[in-house]
């Protein structure tokens, strides 16, 4: 009795296990992929698979294979994808998903609700605003490269460690996509160069699940997301702060931030229903000052002017937000957390554009330079 | 489940009686008859050597290949000139008056003297010592600490401990086992220090042994050991007389075992097996970065080809992502499954480290040369084998060889398997699944019923997993029940405060 158990056991061990083997090698992977809405409202899914040619010495040379499908869904067009490659196409290690600017107008829940499903995908892929067609994007490869098929995802990641965007992923951007009180922002590429190379182009604001076709201009990216308490390894800005210098360079300064705190406060307002004051303070570096006669005397009015040029800046940005009706600080997720009974008397939807959101920007200059 | 069952038989033999416990013949007067029985019970071998005495009085008998001629000559004839032919004048010399003790003693290299009208026989010690030099164990090297270590002779070894223990609680029972080859087998523990049930039970199941033959330390382990089917080892073996004293001073016992170097130390847990001399002569923060080595080893070689098969085979999304295309490029164009893969290269192995094992060493080492690079290399070029599976699998075994004691990195080794076939059938699930077994399996498993995976505690860990400086070890280990649990006669608190 004590054998035929033993072999049962192992019976239903051996005889139910490889079923569900899938073998690395039999797998095409997506590192990234592309959906588009044409004019005529056919969606097209491109992907990028990364090939290696074998390497029995050292790494193997990387080629890329890109497959465009069309489909009347989303899931349609991924099918036909599959039809085309020799093994199984796998999204399960998929980086970055690039968003037609057209398509993201829409509604991009349908394109990523598979990866919150599936256990297998990862949920640090990068979404990605592409103005214009996303597939054009998607087929930049530059020669330059070691490694084409992780082009776009370098471009993201450098632009996160100098500040410029925010290191966001589906896990990021899973709550907000449905949350009234807050929104999120996408990084925006655009092809550019004659469709040489891909640039970054700032960041693209999304209201609910859809893109506002608002964006956060390059330049305005540092402050907001200071603004935001996100800091990269290194946050520069370079502000306007004289008028009429001549030549035109001097009017301008860069500085890098070496230390920041900021504050979002809101609450109950009775005259713009809420409002919100970012107090920043900001402890800066002059790291470029064209005019070069930095004295102590002149230092006050390079901070006045700083703090000034400081501000507007902010201001321009929370103009744009407010604009595009998209709630990135998550000024409403803080009021329904602090006073809910008012919460339920607003409708954000449309309250939002009209409370008052007003930046106090404070600027310390700690040096002027390793020679001053 | 009759079907699988055998009709038994039992065959009929005669039994066997142990030489020391033949009932006695007496010896007769006559020097004929004595001689004549002699030579039926030793069945007339042609080494027994009978010499009479001018006069043919008198015979010296004695086995001519185990005795020493000097030695006959000079405590048999040169005494007996010296007293003109009087043995009863000579000092060291036993007698007896039973002929079946007589052949005893023969066969322990004795020589017996005869005289025609007495019954009294007389033994001389006149053994031959064939002994090996005091050498340094091959397999347990050490850089720092003595470099002496036991050899086949039972007296020179337990010479060995005897000299570095010089304390009167110093037990040695001598017994002997196997009733054609009476191998002698020594017990040895401290007494005070040792945990008197332990010892008990050990000598009741050294007493239970019985067999013609006790050839081996090995087998004799299997005898008395906890659980014969368990792939772990339950005794530490070593050839090393300052390892065997530290383990005795911890309170275990140490069996020795005439004609064999291999000393078996119990009761022992599972971390003694990663533990060498070296880590007490080295400074404490370099022996537990070591220690902390050999314990990582252990779960490397264990697990390192079930997971990479497991991550090829099931569960790639866990690759890194700059990892994809090395791992992709090497293992495109292998046209075997991952598990076929890693078995063929751990045979691979195995016949490299095997075949290096019987050939005298010059050429052993080429062999590693050519088994290693040649094949090694050959075997990725030629497609069989994926360059990161020869990577882990060299790993696995590196990691195996790690460890101190040789039967655990056997049984290491052994255990790669089941976890490699359940990786491949399971994936991640298989491995937990296996490790889980295997935890078990240590859990329950225990030597000389004292537990073999003694519960890891902190105060435990300091010897184990780390090696803290000596004046943090006040306390012999838990596992042992010692009647003396503190290592000095200053009795301090775990922190070393008094």
């Amino acid at each position: 009795m004590k054998k035929l158990t033993i072999i049962l056991i192992s019976c239903t061990l051996i005889l139910s296990g490889c079923w569900d083997m899938r073998e690395f090698k039999e797998v095409k992977l997506g590192i990234t992929a592309a959906y588009d809405l044409t004019d005529d409202g056919v969606y097209t899914n491109t992907i990028l698979i990364p090939n290696v040619q074998n390497s029995a010495q050292g790494p193997g040379q990387e080629s890329t294979q890109f497959l465009t499908a069309t489909g009347s869904t989303a899931s349609e067009a991924r099918t036909n994808i599959d039809r085309r490659l020799s093994s199984t196409y796998s999204p399960a290690q998929l980086d970055v998903l690039l968003f037609g600017d057209k398509l993201a107008r829409q509604d991009i829940y349908p394109y990523v609700d598979a990866y919150y499903r599936d256990p297998r995908m990862h949920l640090d892929v990068v979404p990605v605003v592409v103005k214009g067609n996303a597939e054009q994007a998607l087929k930049v490869v530059p020669k330059s490269e070691i490694r084409p098929s992780e082009y776009i995802e370098g471009i993201i990641e450098s632009e996160v460690e100098t500040t410029n965007t925010l290191e966001t992923s589906l896990q990021a951007i899973g709550s907000e996509l449905y949350e009234e009180g807050e929104d999120f922002a996408l990084p925006l590429l655009q092809v550019g160069d004659g469709g040489k190379t891909v640039s970054y182009e700032g960041l693209a604001l999304f209201h609910g699940s859809s893109y506002t076709g608002k964006d956060i201009p390059f330049g305005h990216t540092t402050l907001f997301l200071l603004m935001k308490r996100v800091k990269g390894k290194v946050a520069r800005i370079t502000v306007k702060i004289f008028d009429g210098e001549k030549p035109e360079t001097n009017n301008n300064t860069t500085i890098n931030i070496e230390d920041y705190s900021s504050k979002i406060k809101t609450k109950p307002d009775k005259q713009n229903k809420v409002r919100a004051d970012i107090t920043m303070d900001v402890t800066v570096m002059i790291q470029e000052y064209p005019q070069d006669h930095l004295s102590l005397s002149k230092l006050p009015e390079v901070k006045k002017n700083l703090e000034q040029a400081l501000t507007d800046q902010a201001k321009e940005t929370i103009r744009i937000i407010q604009e595009a009706n998209s709630d990135v600080f998550g000024i409403g997720r803080s009021i329904y957390g602090h006073y809910p009974d008012y919460w339920k008397k607003l409708d954000w939807e449309q309250d939002f554009k009209n409370i008052k959101i007003e930046p106090h920007i404070r600027v310390n200059i700690r040096s002027r330079g390793i020679f001053r | 489940m009759g079907f699988f069952k055998q009709k038994k038989h039992q065959p009929v033999q005669e039994k066997v009686i142990r030489e020391d416990k033949m009932p006695p013949h007496r010896s007769t007067a006559s020097l004929e008859k004595n001689i004549q029985y002699l030579q039926q019970e030793l069945r007339n071998s042609t080494d027994l050597k009978i010499r009479l005495l001018p006069g043919n009085k008198q015979a010296l008998v004695y086995l001519d290949d185990i005795t020493d001629p000097d030695k006959i000559q000079r405590y048999i004839f040169e005494p007996l000139l010296k007293t003109e032919g009087d043995i009863t004048k000579i000092k060291d010399r036993e007698e007896s008056k039973d002929l079946n003790e007589a052949v005893s003693s023969l066969l322990e290299g004795k020589a017996l003297y005869l005289i025609e009208g007495q019954s009294t026989c007389y033994f001389f010690n006149v053994q031959q010592n064939v002994t090996r030099a005091i050498t340094e164990p091959m397999n347990e090297k050490v850089i720092k600490g003595s470099h002496d270590g036991f050899n086949e002779d039972i007296k020179q070894n337990i010479n060995l401990i005897r000299r570095r223990i010089q304390h009167r609680s110093l037990t040695i029972k001598k017994q002997t086992v196997g009733d054609y080859t009476e191998s002698e087998i020594a017990l040895i523990y401290v007494e005070g220090v040792v945990n008197p049930d332990v010892v008990k039970e050990l000598e009741t199941r050294v007493k239970n042994i019985s067999n013609d033959a006790l050839l081996s330390a090995g087998a004799f382990s299997e005898y008395i050991e906890d659980r014969t089917y368990s792939i772990f080892p339950q005794f530490l073996s070593t050839e090393r007389p300052d390892k065997t004293v530290a383990q005795l001073m911890e309170g275990r016992i140490a069996i020795l075992f005439a004609n064999n170097p291999t000393c078996l130390i119990a009761p022992v847990t599972f971390f003694a097996f990663y533990q060498s001399p070296d880590d007490y002569n080295t400074r404490w923060l370099v022996a537990t970065y070591i220690r902390l080595i050999r314990l990582f080893s252990f779960i490397l070689a264990i697990t390192l080809p079930s997971f990479y098969i497991a991550v090829v085979g099931f569960h790639f999304e866990v690759i890194p992502e700059d990892l994809i295309s090395p791992v992709l490029g090497a293992i495109r164009d292998i046209a075997y499954p991952p598990i076929i893969e890693a078995v063929m290269m751990v045979v691979v192995i195995e016949l490299i480290r095997e075949s290096g094992i019987r050939l005298p060493s010059p050429i052993g080492s080429t062999i590693g040369i050519v088994g290693g690079l040649v094949i090694g290399d050959a075997i990725v070029t030629a497609g069989l084998v994926s360059n990161l599976m020869v990577i882990v699998i060299a790993l696995t075994s590196l990691a195996s060889f790690v460890v101190p004691s040789n039967e655990m990195s056997d049984s290491l080794r052994l255990l790669t398997f089941p976890l490699i076939i359940l990786s491949s059938i399971l994936g991640f699930i298989g491995i937990a699944f296996g490790l889980l077994m295997v935890l078990i399996h240590l859990c329950r498993m225990e030597s000389l019923g004292l537990s073999y995976f003694t519960p890891i505690q902190f105060r435990d860990l300091k010897d184990t997993v780390i090696r803290v400086p000596q004046f943090l070890m006040k306390r012999r280990p838990e596992q042992l029940q010692s009647p003396r649990p503190y290592k000095s006669n200053e009795l301090s608190d775990d922190d070393g405060k008094k």
